[in-house]
């Protein structure tokens, strides 16, 4: 029941994430997955090492979201040259 | 304790120990980077509430309470107490490794741990129950409507003397 309940979140916030428009609200639906998933990897390996992998598999995404949304702003400025 | 009603308790809990913890510790006052910074006013301007935005932008950059939670739990679950007090130790170094100063996420994970010890072990919920429930409680604030769960964030923020002076 547990699995099932974090598949069914992860899969409605990638949904979700693919369909909004809003680059921030993109980013925050994926940080409910990066909550999820270390959930399900600790769920389904059960040992003492599923801390070490959940851990290490959720700072890696939180340091990747610190540094998209850095730039979030940035792109609004961006220049795009069509070939020439 | 079946297994629906102690899973809604457990994220109801999992959601007042990383809220509460991060509002005191003044996560809606200001952004800690700059990226909780821009997420912050894109909420804004989405209808949202400033603090609340900078609280969702906080936990989004950096691991804060709800990181110490989560991971406290998972701790907890597969080895024990010694799991959630090397959790804490785990989200310290993930705090420096985003830059972020501060002691959110360890009291989050050192509180957690003793919110599973007594929970957990008389009381008779599963250290599962709260790893789920913890994801629950950050699906309600992140995943539904994020004007809505900025406000309840802001009216909070308010209650605890935390909310932003920014602009």
């Amino acid at each position: 029941m547990y699995m099932e309940i974090l598949g069914i979140i992860t899969i409605l916030m990638a949904l979700r994430a693919l369909i909004t428009q809003n680059r921030a609200e993109k980013l925050l639906y994926i940080n409910v997955i990066g909550f999820s998933v270390p959930a399900m990897i600790a769920l389904y390996i059960n040992t003492p090492f599923a801390l070490i992998v959940a851990a290490v598999f959720f700072v890696c995404s939180t340091i990747s979201s610190n540094a998209i949304a850095y730039t979030l702003n940035k792109l609004d400025d961006e220049i795009v040259l069509d070939g020439e | 304790m079946n297994e629906i009603i102690g899973l809604i308790i457990a994220a109801i809990i999992s959601w007042l120990n990383f809220v509460l913890i991060d509002t005191y510790l003044g996560l809606p006052e200001e952004p800690g980077v700059k990226g909780a910074d821009n997420v912050g006013h894109s909420i804004k301007q989405r209808g949202g509430d400033l603090s609340g935005g900078f609280f969702q932008g906080n936990i989004l950059c950096s691991p804060d309470a709800s990181a110490g939670t989560l991971l406290a739990s998972i701790g907890f679950m597969v080895i024990g107490i010694n799991g959630g007090i090397l959790a804490a130790f785990l989200v310290y170094i993930g705090n420096r490794l985003c830059a972020d100063p501060g002691y959110a996420g360890t009291t989050g994970a050192l509180t957690m741990t003793v919110i599973l010890t007594i929970f957990c072990d008389y009381l008779g919920f599963k250290p599962i129950m709260f790893v789920v429930g913890m994801v629950i409680a950050i699906f309600v604030i992140q995943g539904i409507h994020h004007p809505a769960s900025t406000k309840l964030l802001g009216t909070i923020a308010r209650k605890f003397n935390r909310y932003t002076k920014l602009e």
